[in-house]
């Protein structure tokens, strides 16, 4: 059994009146040991779908569909966070609480997993993770409270924080979004170095096709709320099917002269089911099919899946 | 904007304030009666056709005396917090972007108007130059100016570092252009709010001077002498206590009702965007 | 080329936060100069201060041979002419209360000029249905356009770019940078960027800083290409890159960046350097010439013909 199962999953952010789909009819399962990386751009869903997998979601969301963790269902809320799944956010400024020390923080998010354990047993596992993350002198630091670190530095403690509980999923949204350029790329080894021995399964989510084309597996290309494509990350690269991520990857800046390339418009937003191609209105290959039935995600073979008419 | 009126609570005192409006401004002009006719053979009548809540001690139709004091105090609230905000806007806002000495020597001025209760303030100066409205306005105004100039100048600080502010700066424009065109403006919706939250304040006590005998001279009609001689006759007659007692709330609770309606609909306005 | 900016031992500070130290470049008219480097380099506050919107602690600066210190009134609003800034947040630098029409107006009325030099603009970069619009109600790249319109109303000779394709999706971050590449009237750009992508592809010429400090000067494709400064290699070293084959090896700079209340002694950069040896800790290298009009502030640059 795959760990992660999602199946015509649709979320709708209700408000005033008015509805907006934010995830139409996604599918997509992950297999246990794999990294997924999530990409698209603002208006894609991507963090949405991190969150509706970790039961974030706020009061006014309205979810449906299947979300299976191992067979759990995910939608009936079971206290899974902390056990099973845990999350790294973008803005390690703000993720960690500022009048508590490291240590009690780190020792803290045992708790869900470990409610029996012995304070300083937790404390020794959090200065042992701390270590694997790369940070220098752990014991010294459970004593410094957030302030007293960098951004990089504490993004290193709540990776390590998320590690703690041995999840069956890490789900990352823009872990390294917020960081300078060197350290980032000190976070994203450190990403590479820990899949090893990883135990369980990761979801990457970045608007960088970069970095998700070192990192991860496979990737999951979101386009206005649907899964446009998703293929093994070499094959995603060398012959991507879908025209979003066609254009997607013309747009990546590189050294050449000439006009850079850029995908006209906007991205749209729906009010409910979508009944044509989200990706008609820019595409440059639209044709009337495109605007009368929504494509379905086709399997092309490999492991590659595209939703487009012509893939 | 300003058509957030979706709670019940700010569509109740819109509808009082609305009604205490028309009271005040159109009663005087449709009444009949002079508010100062004394008609001692009608003293204390009962509520009628000829007058609607009846009469007072001294025979003057209560309904004509409290549209003149419910004008009487909309003028007064309107005027001192033109003048409160106005001035406390100004100062304010000019300390966000004065020299630093000069923005302490305002800040301290603010403070010292607003040590003193309002009550006892207009007390002191009532002893020292006397009664009157005239001097009644200037005397409130003094003491609601630092609580807008207080916030008008948070308010300018937090603008004054926006980007917009420093796009404009960076395109040429003096700060006196900055300060009317881009911070001001922006700045106005919260003011108006608790300007509109301050106005039963002023009105409060102006009623409480006026109760005390300390505020506007008779036969002038003003809520509080007319609290103040219902509260005296009340064993002849409730009526001309509840009249004007009710008018009072119906002022009060209105402007509040609709002032916290306002000051919520401004906030959540920007979250339930997202 | 004629030399429009030239900047000498330029020093900004806060305080006791010096956040500039000792800066020297030219700019010269028409060209892009990529000012590059991560938080806390000063590369913004020295774009700014370059512009005279900050004040300089030392140094001086000269736009088109007049110095932007000790001007009057008068000669700040001129200098404003001249030289004009695109924010980084292009959304918060327009007034909200303000029309997209009222906006693109405003620079011309602060100085007097007259409007019909806002209707080639307008036209040239796509803004002409957006005239009645609010701030608010404007996509990321509209926004960006509609500062880039004021900026240029003025007709100014250099022109700073604080990250021009921060907040943008990869897919309109070309708009920008195509509209960068092909000014009206080819203003000098000072591009500042964290990107290393955006800088070189737009950039003539390129600034690399640290910590308050330039550390590596010279053009472009020379730059990118063969770094003389190791600060240099590792940024390019690190700069994502769709790579699924993982050819590239790992790039790993360690540490982090010092804080700017207590630079490290000698060079800056001596902590966290591969190549630092003992001269690092006990002197700070002043900018050498390490190759045809490149300059590096290192006691053991790579050689240019050398890999990284």
């Amino acid at each position: 059994m795959s760990l992660l199962t999602l199946d015509g999953v649709s979320l709708d952010y209700i408000g005033g009146g008015r509805a907006v789909r934010a995830l139409d009819d996604v599918a997509l399962t992950l297999e246990r040991g794999r990294i997924l990386g999530l990409v698209g751009e603002s208006g894609s869903g991507k963090s949405s779908l991190a969150l509706a997998i970790m039961g974030l979601l706020p009061p006014r969301a309205n979810l449906t569909g299947r979300l299976r963790l191992d067979g759990i269902d995910l939608t009936a809320a079971p206290d899974l966070r902390g056990r099973r799944l845990a999350m790294v956010f973008q803005d390690p400024m703000s993720a960690l609480n500022p009048v508590f020390t490291l240590g009690r923080q780190l020792a803290d998010a045992q708790r869900a997993r470990w409610p029996e354990r012995p304070y300083r047993d937790r404390l020794a596992r959090a200065a042992a993770m701390l270590r694997r993350t790369g940070i220098a002198e752990p014991e010294r630091r459970l004593e410094s409270y957030p302030h007293q670190l960098s951004g990089g530095l504490r993004q290193r403690v709540l990776i390590a924080m998320a590690l703690l509980c041995e999840p069956d999923l890490l789900i990352a949204d823009e872990p390294v979004t917020a960081l300078d350029v060197t350290i980032a790329a000190q976070i994203m080894a450190l990403f590479e170095e820990l899949r090893d021995g990883l135990a369980g399964s990761m979801i990457f989510v970045s608007h960088s096709l970069a970095l998700v084309s070192r990192l991860c597996d496979e990737v999951a290309v979101l386009y206005a709320g649907k899964l446009v494509e998703i293929a093994p990350t070499a094959a995603l690269f060398a012959a991507p099917r879908h025209p979003y991520t066609r254009a997607l990857i013309a747009c990546e800046i590189d050294a050449g002269g000439g006009a850079l390339p850029t995908i006209p418009g906007t991205v749209p937003s729906f009010g409910g089911p979508v009944p044509s191609c989200v990706f008609a209105a820019r595409c440059p290959m639209r044709a009337e099919s495109c605007a009368q039935a929504a494509p379905r995600l086709r399997d092309l073979g490999g492991g590659h899946r595209a939703a487009c008419h012509f893939a | 904007m300003k058509v957030l009126r979706r709670s019940p609570g700010g569509s109740a005192g819109a509808a009082l304030v609305l009604s205490v409006l028309i009271f005040g401004l159109l009663g005087p002009l449709l009444s009949p009666y002079d508010p100062t006719g004394i008609d001692v053979a009608q003293r204390f009548a009962a509520p009628s056709w000829l007058h609607p809540f009846g009469t007072d001690q001294l025979g003057r139709d209560l309904a004509t005396r409290l549209a003149y004091a419910t004008r009487l105090a909309l003028g007064l609230a309107s005027g001192t917090v033109a003048l409160a905000l106005l001035g406390g806007v100004g100062l304010g806002a000019g300390t966000a972007f004065a020299a630093p000495r000069l923005a302490q020597i305002v800040l301290i001025g603010f403070d010292v108007l607003a040590a003193f209760p309002s009550l006892i303030l207009a007390l002191a100066i009532i002893a020292a130059l006397g009664r009157g409205i005239d001097r009644l306005v200037p005397i409130i105004a003094a003491s609601l100016l630092p609580h807008f100039g207080r916030i008008a100048r948070a308010q300018a600080l937090g603008l004054r570092s926006a980007a917009f502010v420093e796009a404009e700066r960076a395109l040429g424009a003096s700060t006196g252009r900055i300060l009317v065109m881009h911070i001001l403006p922006n700045m106005l919706g919260p003011l108006v709010v608790l300007a509109s939250l301050d106005l039963p304040v002023v009105v409060t006590l102006e009623a409480g001077l006026s109760f005390l005998g300390l505020g506007v001279t008779p036969p002038l009609a003003s809520l509080g002498t007319m609290l103040s001689e219902g509260f005296a006759n009340l064993i002849r007659s409730p009526a001309p206590l509840l009249a004007a007692g009710a008018v009072l709330v119906a002022m009060t609770l209105g402007f509040s009702l609709l002032g916290e309606a306002l000051r919520d609909g401004l906030d959540p306005r920007l979250r339930s965007l997202s | 080329m004629s030399t429009l900016l030239e900047a000498e031992g330029v020093t900004i500070g806060f305080g006791r936060l010096i956040a500039v130290a000792d800066a020297s470049l030219t700019v010269a008219a028409g060209e892009t100069l990529g000012l590059v480097g991560e938080s806390g380099s000063g590369k913004s506050t020295l774009a700014r201060a370059l512009i005279g919107l900050l004040p300089l602690r030392a140094g001086r600066v000269l736009i088109e041979g007049e110095a932007i210190a000790g001007l009057d009134r008068a000669g700040r609003k001129r200098l404003r002419r001249r030289a004009q800034i695109v924010l980084q947040d292009a959304a918060a630098s327009l007034s909200p209360r303000f029309t997209v029409a009222a906006l693109l107006a405003e620079p011309l009325r602060i100085h007097g000029l007259p409007a019909d030099r806002l209707a080639p603009l307008v036209e040239r970069l796509g803004l002409s249905d957006l005239g009645s619009r609010y701030p608010h109600e404007l996509s990321g790249g509209q926004a960006k356009r509609v500062a880039l319109a004021r900026a240029l109303a003025l007709a100014p000779r250099l022109l700073v770019a604080d990250e021009p394709t921060a907040g943008l999706d990869v897919s309109v971050q070309g708009e920008v940078l195509n509209l960068l590449a092909d000014l009206p009237d080819r203003p000098a750009l000072l591009l500042v960027s964290h990107d290393l992508s955006v800088v070189r592809r737009v950039a003539d010429r390129v600034a690399v800083l640290y910590l308050g400090r330039i550390v590596e000067t010279g053009p472009a494709d020379a730059l990118f290409g063969a770094p003389a400064h190791p600060y240099s290699a590792a940024l390019i070293a690190a700069a994502p890159v769709i790579d699924p084959e993982r050819r590239r090896p790992r790039p790993e700079l360690a540490g982090e960046p010092p804080s700017p209340f207590a630079p490290p002694p000698g060079c800056a950069f001596h902590p966290r350097c591969p190549r630092a040896a003992d001269p690092c800790r006990r002197s700070r290298p002043e900018p050498a010439p390490v190759g045809p009009a490149r300059l590096a502030a290192c006691h053991f640059p790579l050689t240019v013909s050398e890999p990284p």
